[in-house]
């Protein structure tokens, strides 16, 4: 059922360089790594052959892997600033999961516009 | 006195001498009609009397053409869209389109464009640069305040995009769903071809959410006494903005997701999908693009579940806090 060629599987290895510069962004707390996570996504899909004609569908889903760690990093922040005051562990997950799935909603959006305006003509998604 | 008027989302052809295609654009339907209650439901515009458009027709007989003309749609009797327990929704402008009302509408979605995220980065800025202290006396009043405005000026983008490229806009009105105070847009999109245009046309209520949370944040920061209404207003405009971007299916957010993968329909399609093991076990066996689809048919629906059960927690939490 999960069969990949070799070739498809070594493409697909490429697609976690921007999650690993995003994880690497937080961990040193750097606005850097992040420009270069958000560049070499879209490098990443510009290159591999297997994004060509459907840049949309791989950005979707790079950026959903890729904006795991800071997601989760802005919300902690958030969280420290605004609900330190709930005592609730369950009241503080919820609000964790709210904001994790608008801001996912957010980027998917965002990226996925950019995407359409760089690359115009795609092929529409088979359901 | 109010006569029964003819929809407005209706389209006109003639098929030959004595008939006429009626296509209901909100509907999509289609029906016949004669040419005699054609040109009959053609004169009722509100302020005629059904009764004394053709003196030589009784009583019965109107009654009759008006049933066939309310069974299909074509009229409709009041200002109310539709009238029931969890809905209600009442018709407050119908706007008369014309090359001028395009040209304002036009000039007005440029400057949406164009202003409404340097206003939200300045204001923000200035907001926490100035910020020294808040009266918080009608942060609540303003945050109702300012969630009003926000649904009004929201369906008003719409309206403006939509006009902007060509779109037909047919109307414009207030609701109740739910117990929940709202407002609508009737548009039809149909007719613009550029993905962008209609990517806008959705994303315009959300733009001008956050133009006018900028605005709020903006007038926060230069006055004091009121200070705490602008900046509730503020918060539940960029809340509101935020919120209608999730993929929450019928929000702005899917529509946008949509017109990016050229997809009518894609939540259901989503779902339809994942609740097929044919059609599972035919995307794992297309390679690597099959798994993709089917990892982003499962993150669409995973946000369908997730997104509203979490809002419902925090909703749930908020009453217990008042309780």
């Amino acid at each position: 059922m999960l069969c990949i060629n070799k070739k498809s599987f070594l493409q697909l290895l490429f697609i976690f360089i921007p999650t690993y510069f995003s994880f690497v962004s937080v961990l040193n707390e750097s606005v850097l790594y992040l420009v270069i996570s958000v560049l070499s996504a879209f490098g990443i899909i510009a290159i591999l052959p297997i994004c060509r004609k459907r840049e949309s569908l791989w950005m979707f889903l790079i950026v959903a892997i890729c904006s795991l760690p800071i997601n989760l990093y802005l919300i902690s922040q958030l969280m420290f600033e605004i609900f330190d005051y709930v005592e609730f562990f369950i009241v503080k997950l919820s609000w964790y999961g709210l904001i994790y799935c608008m801001l996912l909603s957010c980027e998917e959006l965002v990226f996925g516009i950019l995407t359409n305006m760089i690359w115009r003509k795609q092929y529409k998604l088979k359901l | 006195m109010n006569y029964p008027k003819l929809a407005n989302w209706l389209r006109f052809k003639k098929t030959n001498e004595n008939e006429y295609i009626i296509k209901n654009d909100l509907l999509n339907k289609q029906h016949k009609l004669d040419s005699y209650t054609f040109w009959f439901a053609r004169q009722l515009d509100g302020k005629t009397n059904p009764y004394k458009i053709d003196k030589t027709l009784k009583q019965k007989d109107v009654d009759l053409i008006l049933a066939r003309l309310r069974n299909k749609d074509i009229i409709r009797d009041n200002s109310f869209l539709c009238k029931s327990v969890f809905a209600l929704l009442v018709t407050v402008w119908r706007p008369k389109v014309s090359i001028k009302t395009r040209l304002i509408a036009f000039i007005l979605n440029t400057m949406l464009v164009i202003t409404w995220f340097p206003t939200i980065l300045f204001s923000a800025f200035n907001f926490f640069n100035s910020y020294s202290d808040i009266n918080i006396d009608y942060l609540i009043i303003g945050g109702f305040i300012g969630v009003i405005v926000g649904l009004i000026f929201h369906e008003l983008g719409h309206m403006i995009a939509c006009l902007a490229y060509g779109g037909k806009v047919y109307e414009l009105g207030i609701m109740l769903r739910c117990f929940l105070p709202g407002a609508y847009v009737l548009i039809n999109e149909k007719n613009i071809k550029s993905t962008m245009k209609k990517i806008q046309i959705n994303a315009a209520g959300v733009e001008m959410n956050f133009l006018l949370a900028g605005l709020f944040l903006f007038l926060s920061s230069k006055t004091y006494l009121l200070s705490g209404f602008f900046l509730g207003a503020a918060i539940n405009n960029i809340f509101l903005g935020v919120l209608n971007l999730t993929f929450i299916n019928g929000f702005d957010g899917v529509k946008i997701l949509s017109e990016i993968f050229g997809i009518d329909d894609l939540v259901q399609r989503s779902k339809d999908v994942l609740s097929s093991s044919f059609r599972i076990k035919r995307l794992c066996h297309n390679g690597i693009i099959g798994k993709a689809t089917l990892s982003f048919c499962c993150i669409v629906v995973v946000l369908q579940i997730a997104l509203p059960f979490t809002i419902l927690i925090n909703i749930f939490e908020v009453i217990l806090c008042f309780v």
